[in-house]
């Protein structure tokens, strides 16, 4: 019934368990990595273009969010 | 327009991740393994979404706290709610023990003025856990005599759920409002029920446990439309003992930085598990 659906992903410089959760009623991505970088939470935002961009959240972490974003997607991806 | 992480988005969708921010920053639960404390900390909890076959995640208080002021036991304020917590003394000098709302017993949630009563029927959410503590009372033998002794030896123990990271324990829930500084909070109570043939063993001075839910009957009690002997059924029903996975742990666990981690004890007899 809770998901968090789980998986891992895989980086040349790092790799993460991630969580999918719903939180006060959106879906964020906790990402735990096995080296010792902060826990980083993602979702996805929409801008001004009506383009679909991945983001940390509290904001400061975006090159990171885009490019753990990029790996989640790709997972995600690959089950569908 | 605004920006949020350097990417341009509309006021809306800005005021959305803002929101998002806000109630990420109040989700303690997020940074640390989600487990059940000892302390009124704060719990993952599965809430109902009202009218929906839904759920989301929120963060309660453990520790239930009455939200109906002309119903006893009400407390006005956050001071009130710590005294009691903790136990007092009045102003003549008389001590007044705490009280504690952490735990309902599945068998009493049902009857009449029963605190529980109204959150039972109205208001049942499911406690997201990891994992528990419960100590273990050993009362040694007296070397002369060979009569046990009267203080205990305690041992505290970890018990979790085979091959689950997660699971459910049957919980109640309630709104409370600081009436003074109007601080708002969501309280919990888990359910329990008699302890199975391994926690009889494990929590060997009260022989209770908590009311862990398969996921069958998870669903039942957050989204059913539950008759009160149902509520009942189910807020004291029993999680076999083999499906726990149960082993002591370091007694300085608390303070530890994995207080999961298994420990061996020399001299504390195996639980019988046959």
């Amino acid at each position: 019934m809770f998901q968090p659906e789980r998986f891992s992903i895989n980086h040349g410089k790092y790799s993460a368990a991630v969580e999918v959760i719903s939180v006060a009623g959106q879906t964020i991505y906790r990402v735990v990595f096995s080296n010792n970088m902060q826990m980083l939470i993602l979702t996805r935002a929409t801008n001004s273009n009506a383009g679909r961009f991945w983001t940390s959240v509290p904001e400061g972490r975006q090159e990171l969010a885009e490019e753990v974003g990029a790996l989640i997607e790709s997972n995600i991806r690959q089950k569908a | 327009m605004c920006y949020y992480n350097g990417q341009k988005v509309t006021h809306s969708e800005f005021i959305r991740l803002k929101n998002l921010e806000k109630a990420l920053a109040n989700y303690d639960f997020l940074n640390m393994p989600v487990q059940s404390g000892f302390d009124y900390g704060a719990n993952a909890v599965l809430k109902r979404i009202p009218g929906k076959m839904d759920f989301e995640i929120v963060q309660m208080e453990w520790g239930f706290l009455r939200g109906n002021p002309k119903k006893w036991p009400f407390f006005k304020t956050r001071e009130d709610v710590s005294k009691m917590r903790s136990g007092y003394k009045d102003e003549k000098g008389k001590f007044h023990p705490s009280i504690n709302f952490l735990n309902a017993m599945g068998e009493e949630l049902l009857l009449p003025d029963k605190v529980y009563r109204d959150a039972a029927l109205n208001r049942r959410c499911l406690i997201l856990s990891s994992g528990f503590f419960e100590w273990r009372h050993i009362f040694p033998k007296n070397k002369r005599t060979g009569e046990p002794l009267k203080t205990a030896v305690k041992y505290p123990y970890h018990i979790g759920m085979r091959d689950k990271e997660y699971f459910y324990m049957a919980g109640i829930s309630e709104e409370w409002t600081d009436l003074n500084t109007g601080e708002h909070v969501e309280t919990d109570a888990i359910i329990t029920t008699a302890a199975n043939k391994v926690m009889e063993q494990v929590h060997n001075s009260k022989k209770r446990m908590p009311t862990i839910l398969s996921e069958d009957l998870a669903w039942e009690w957050l989204f059913g439309n539950l008759s009160e002997e149902r509520i009942t059924e189910i807020a004291t029903s029993q999680v076999p003992w083999e499906e726990m996975e149960v082993y002591p742990v370091a007694k300085d666990f608390k303070t530890a930085l994995e207080p999961a981690a298994r420990f061996t004890y020399e001299d504390l007899e195996e639980l019988e598990l046959t």
